[in-house]
């Protein structure tokens, strides 16, 4: 979908958008309600291979979930697939930083599955790569989360197993718009994580014009926002934000228009960057930016962390970047050579119910890819907070560039290196 | 040395002089030369992103050099340059006046304490204590609330993500590698010679610059290489705090190597690397040769000749160093804060030389004379530091021009002056009360960020870096609570499922500590065997019985980042350690006490392998290992192959330390006593074991503590070949893609209460062994 991104289906109504406040984030009580849901997704059935509860002689949803559960385990959102495989020993997931709820990755995988994690995080694909190739599939890792548009690559050169389909029963949770893309057709290889796009936000008590586009955002880089901006660490990424506002494809590879990207955002942008930050809502909380670009999953963190640490959220402004902006969607992978490969598939298995899903989506806050993701969040999480940093509208949708990995990524990388070096000066 | 005949010793050792080196070299073969040179290879090579090592040797080019010094990448080595020449004068003018104020005016009682406070810091993970800084930084932080409270700003800090906080992270970090060999250059200073030029009616002023001066310099040296080169190499550090400003060389090559997936052209700024710190070696000794050659040379009753050419040389590489740089970067003709900045490089390197040549003229001349040049270059110095510090304009180095200007005349001026009439002086010392206040200082600055992660680690917040006001032992395993927004907040040990492994652990190295007792009570007398070794060896079945490799620390801890991160860190040190110690030892007896031409070789070596940038180490070593396969593919009796790798990679750097100090405390004791054991008849084993071990066993644990705080902290290397074995260092750098939790600040004080452990340990095993505090340090600075 590099040119033409596939119509989405409006995925919260906008009624229940604006009964929200900010300050409810994550109230204790939500977040009892999700583990309650989770408790019951896995049932009372001791570790080991259960049949899921696809009707309703399965699991029962706790009284106290709010939302449109009918009493009987089944969701008012359709048939779901609840299997839980045994797995046994430690799972070692190398993923991109803040991307699962603690527990899911703690406690919960611990007390369900039988398997104790442990996360380590990239901040980029490539870090990913050049230490998977590094160990040549002895990377010690079982689960990894690369962006489709890198996954032809590696499974080029080898650092991909496919997965036994036979252990992914509850792959039919997912909504069949996410599956088989261009860079795995069969998903013999992956499958979707979740998916999300890029953005800004900024303090509007400093930045006090409004940033609408990426031009806006480009000005007040320079502007109200020198010195004290941060962009993400991530070559295309980087060079997004200029061809966006030229109205230039994106991936282009011609390289008179990437010289006059170059041109541009070494000389006239690096020099007002504070930082290139991949994560930069922990930053964002210790008052060290007044404008960030970010990911929207991060920036959707960066109102609870600005909260929690006593500052006002209120003040804060997130918008999805326009005219164009990016989409990605990172997947599920096992690399080869991963030391719990039954684990592993148990674990993704796992994050496939829609009960788990939602709640690590509540935490990362990225659309993760199940059907009827509306219902389903009616259901099972209507005060999920900021909701529409989450799901896009039809006509947002419409504006998300899918990335290419062509002959354009090294000097994607080269311009990023250059910015640095300009904004080190 | 010959054996009396009448003794003919048949065993003495006939091997090859560098036998004793043969674990080095091989190991360096192994698993530095082999695997570098394949890096070297790499760097005339092309890029081909179709293969799993990304390079194409078909058609060798020089074009990756070409590549590596245009542009902008020229700008990143020159600003590396400028930082790391900026900080290592920083860490000179911070470090010195407290290495002199230990060595000289501290009094007996303190000064064991003091060295010890300055080097504690070091021992802990410097990347907690680094990122701790962001505490008292933070613009929402409590430092800037309180300062705004009370009026002293009127705007939150701005200070992290500035060229400011890239030096105070680099200062903070190396200012103790810059004391250490210092003070130990000024306390072998003989207190009679600064007593003669009392005596002999020399002012303190003078003492200092015609004796103590002169006399450091070695110390001085030592410290500028100690904390110099691995500055250029590090590109950690400087960006915890300094953001996008502390963009170095390190990570431009680490950017080519990962995100490129360039290697050729990584490869050969890697190669550039090296040579720059070399070449910045070079000049360094050049001018300390100069200054030497001038000193002689301008002794009374020499001629005036050699002080004319000594002017006239100043000048020319004045002219030399300014126009070059000048040249270099008016080239890049989009870089006008480069060319300022570079110009100020130059001006200053110009006015340096001039005043070099200015001192030279104050050697000679009166008392007052000389104080006035000692001001002027202090101000230089500080000026230099400044101007670099704001890469600032002309008008900066203007007004160091101007000083140092009036510090070479006023130096001319002072050499006519008489001198005044010698008499004891009278006057209250200022001096040392200010060296006092400036020691303290200086300690305050080291210890803040310990204390800050000490106190965070009771944080009853999630975020490490922000107070919340409240003392809590949620993040150490306490009762876990949850946030204001509803998240969780859980510790890093499991206090319920951790007892029976530490009642496990403490109930049989008690019993081991107990029994010489118990055998006095039951047999009346001590057993000394037992008395000895009795308790290590509780120690050791507690470890034994909880099991080494296996999995009690899944019940220890609830956070199976850090957990496995400190289990790793400490597994991965010791082997480390242990393969440093024994290889350095070896080849540091050989080269003190065999050399010849293969000592050269070696020496070259080590010096190559300490000026390695570690990313190069790393890219080089995860290949090579990978190539190498066997053990380091697949885990072997019991070892898992990424601890493997984590041993060879994290022995290299620790082993060269090992085998300086080493080599530095054999050349201090002369061989008499090994010659005599030899003559007396012991063959060459058992003259090791009883004659050579016992002298340099100082050195070993010294050299053992040092390697393994430098394993503790090793990141670079570790977190690219480490595999899933991960060590502290490696998981924290990766939490903080993301939030830092007050249980990281929880690790990192278990490893600081536990490094200070062994370093009390080994304090107490040096002290036995009979050496004074200084001895102690001046073994681990390598003396």
């Amino acid at each position: 979908m590099a040119s033409k991104p596939e119509p989405i289906r409006m995925l919260a109504p906008e009624s229940f958008r604006q009964t929200l406040s900010r300050r409810a984030l994550f109230q204790a009580g939500t977040a009892a309600a999700g583990f309650a849901i989770i408790a019951a997704a896995c049932g009372d059935d001791e570790k080991g291979t259960t049949e899921g509860s696809t009707g309703s002689d399965g699991t029962t949803a706790t009284p106290g979930t709010s939302g449109g559960d009918s009493g009987d385990g089944t969701l008012a959102s359709g048939d779901w697939s609840r299997v839980v495989n045994a797995a046994s020993g430690s799972l070692a997931m190398f993923t991109w930083g803040d991307y699962n709820d603690p527990d899911i990755v703690g406690e919960l995988a611990e007390s369900t599955l039988g398997v104790t994690m442990k996360v380590d995080y990239y901040p980029s694909n490539e870090d990913l790569i050049t230490k998977l190739s590094a160990a040549n599939g002895n990377s010690g890792f079982d689960i990894i989360a690369p962006t489709g548009s890198y996954i032809p690559q590696m499974v080029e050169k080898g650092l991909l197993q496919k997965f036994d389909k036979t252990l992914l029963p509850n792959i039919v949770n997912v909504d069949p718009l996410y599956l088989g893309r261009d860079w795995d057709p069969t998903n013999e290889y992956s499958v979707c994580k979740d998916w999300g796009s890029t953005g800004w936000i900024y303090n509007k008590t400093v930045i006090t014009k409004e940033i609408a586009t990426w031009q806006d955002f480009m000005d007040a880089t320079k502007g109200e926002g020198s010195g004290r901006t941060s962009w993400l660490d991530s070559s295309p990424n980087v060079v997004g934000p200029y061809f966006w506002s030229h109205d230039t494809n994106w991936n282009t590879e011609d390289a008179a228009d990437l010289d006059a990207c170059e041109e541009y955002l070494v000389n006239e942008i690096a020099p007002h960057i504070k930082a290139f930050d991949s994560y930069p809502s922990t930053a964002l909380a210790e008052g060290q930016y007044d404008l960030a670009m970010a990911w929207n999953g991060d920036a959707r963190q960066a109102f609870v962390r600005i909260a929690d640490a006593g500052g006002n959220p209120e003040d804060w402004v997130w918008a999805l970047g326009a005219p164009a902006t990016e989409i990605w969607m990172d997947n599920y992978c096992i690399p080869v050579g991963a030391p719990n490969v039954e684990g592993a598939h148990a674990w993704i298995n796992w994050l496939l119910i829609p009960e788990v899903s939602i709640k690590d989506l509540l935490y990362h806050g990225y659309h993760s890819g199940m059907k009827n993701i509306d219902q389903l969040m009616a259901e099972l999480a209507p005060d999920a907070p900021n909701p529409e940093m989450i799901f896009f509208s039809d006509e947002q949708v419409a504006t998300m560039q899918t990335g290419e990995v062509n002959s354009a990524q090294d000097r994607h990388t080269d311009i990023l290196d250059k910015m640095k070096a300009a904004a080190a000066g | 040395m010959a054996a009396p005949a009448f003794l003919p010793n048949q065993r003495r050792w006939r091997g090859p002089k560098w036998g004793l080196a043969i674990p080095s070299f091989i190991w360096y073969l192994l698993f530095f030369v082999a695997p570098i040179g394949i890096i070297v290879v790499y760097s005339f090579g092309t890029k081909d992103s179709e293969k799993l090592v990304p390079v194409d040797l078909g058609s060798p080019t020089l074009a990756n050099y070409r590549e590596s010094i245009t542009g902008n990448n020229l700008d990143i080595f020159m600003g590396t340059l400028r930082i790391a020449v900026t900080a290592t004068l920083l860490c000179l003018v911070v470090g010195f006046p407290v290495a002199y104020f230990i060595a000289f005016k501290a009094s007996q009682k303190w000064r064991a304490t003091l060295l010890a406070l300055v080097v504690v810091p070091s021992f802990t993970s410097f990347l907690m204590r680094t990122i701790a800084w962001r505490i008292p930084l933070a613009p929402n932080g409590e430092l800037s609330t309180w300062l705004q409270d009370i009026g002293l700003l009127d705007a939150p800090f701005d200070v992290l993500g500035t060229r400011a906080a890239v030096f105070l992270a680099i200062v903070y970090n190396y200012v103790g590698f810059m004391v250490l060999p210092m003070f130990v250059a000024l306390d072998r200073i003989d207190p009679a010679l600064r007593e003669a030029s009392k005596d002999l009616g020399g002012t303190r002023a003078a003492t200092f610059t015609s004796v103590t001066l002169p006399l450091a310099g070695p110390g001085i040296a030592a410290g500028v290489l100690l904390t110099f080169i691995p500055m250029c190499g590090d590109y950690i550090t400087a960006t915890v705090l300094g953001g996008a400003k502390g963009f170095m060389v390190g990570a431009l090559i680490e950017s080519q190597f990962k995100g490129a997936q360039n290697w050729p052209e990584g490869s050969a700024m890697a190669v550039l690397m090296i040579l720059m710190v070399l070449l910045s070696l070079a000049v360094f000794a050049l001018v300390v040769f100069i200054v030497k050659w001038l000193v002689r040379a301008l002794q009374p009753g020499q001629s005036t000749a050699p002080l004319l050419a000594a002017g006239v040389l100043a000048l020319v590489l004045a002219g030399l160093l300014a126009v070059g740089t000048i040249l270099m970067m008016t080239s890049d003709d989009t870089s006008v804060s480069g060319l300022s900045g570079s110009l100020g490089i130059a001006v200053n390197g110009a006015l340096v030389v001039l005043l070099l040549a200015g001192g030279v003229l104050g050697v000679r001349c009166r008392a007052a004379g000389k104080t006035v040049l000692i001001v002027a270059f202090g101000l230089l110095i500080l000026m230099a530091a400044l101007a670099l510090l704001a890469s600032a304009g002309l008008v900066i180095v203007l007004v160091q021009f101007v000083i140092g200007f009036v510090g070479v005349v006023l130096a001319r001026v002072g050499r006519t002056l008489p001198d005044p009439p010698s008499r004891p002086s009278r006057l209250p010392d200022v001096v040392r009360p200010l060296l006092a206040f400036w020691t303290a200082l200086t300690l305050v600055f080291l210890f803040v960020p310990i204390l800050l992660v000490v106190r965070h680690s009771f944080n009853n917040g999630p975020n490490f870096a922000i107070w919340s006001g409240e003392y809590s032992t949620v993040w150490w395993g306490g009762e876990p609570g949850r946030t204001r927004s509803g998240q969780k907040m859980e510790g890093l040990f499991d206090f319920d499922q951790s007892g029976p492994v530490v009642w496990r652990f403490v109930i049989i190295t008690a019993i081991g500590v107990a029994l010489p007792y118990l055998w006095k009570l039951v047999r009346g007398r001590h057993n000394r065997l037992l008395k000895r070794w009795s308790g290590v060896a509780g120690f050791g079945a507690a470890v034994v019985v909880n099991g080494l490799m296996t999995d009690w620390y899944l019940d220890v801890f609830q956070q199976a980042g850090p957990g496995e991160g400190l289990r790793g860190s400490f597994l991965a040190a010791s082997g480390g350690t242990l393969i440093a110690v024994v290889i350095g030892g070896l080849c540091g007896v050989a080269l003190a006490r065999h050399p010849g031409v293969w000592s050269k070789v070696m020496m070259g070596l080590i010096f190559l392998i300490l000026v390695t940038p570690e990313i190069m180490d790393a890219i080089a070593l995860a290949g090579w290992m990978q190539r190498l396969g066997g053990p380091f593919n697949s885990d072997t009796l019991g070892v898992p192959f990424g601890m493997l790798r984590l041993w060879v990679g994290q022995s290299l750097y620790a082993s060269a330390v090992v085998t300086l100090i080493v080599r530095a405390r054999l050349a201090g004791i002369d061989s008499s006593l090994e010659e005599a054991a030899a003559d007396l008849g012991a063959p060459p084993g058992r003259a090791f074991r009883q004659v050579t071990l016992p002298l340099i066993s100082p050195a070993l644990i010294a050299g053992g503590l040092l390697s393994f705080t430098l394993c503790l902290d090793n990141t670079i290397i570790s977190s690219l070949i480490s595999g899933a074995s991960s060590t502290f260092p490696v998981a924290l750098i990766s939490a903080t893609k993301s939030e830092i939790k007050p249980f990281w600040a929880v690790g990192a004080v278990v490893l600081f209460v536990m490094t200070m452990a062994l370093l009390a340990f080994v304090a107490k095993v040096l002290r036995k062994s009979g050496d004074s505090s200084s001895q102690i340090a001046a073994t681990l600075a390598g003396g």
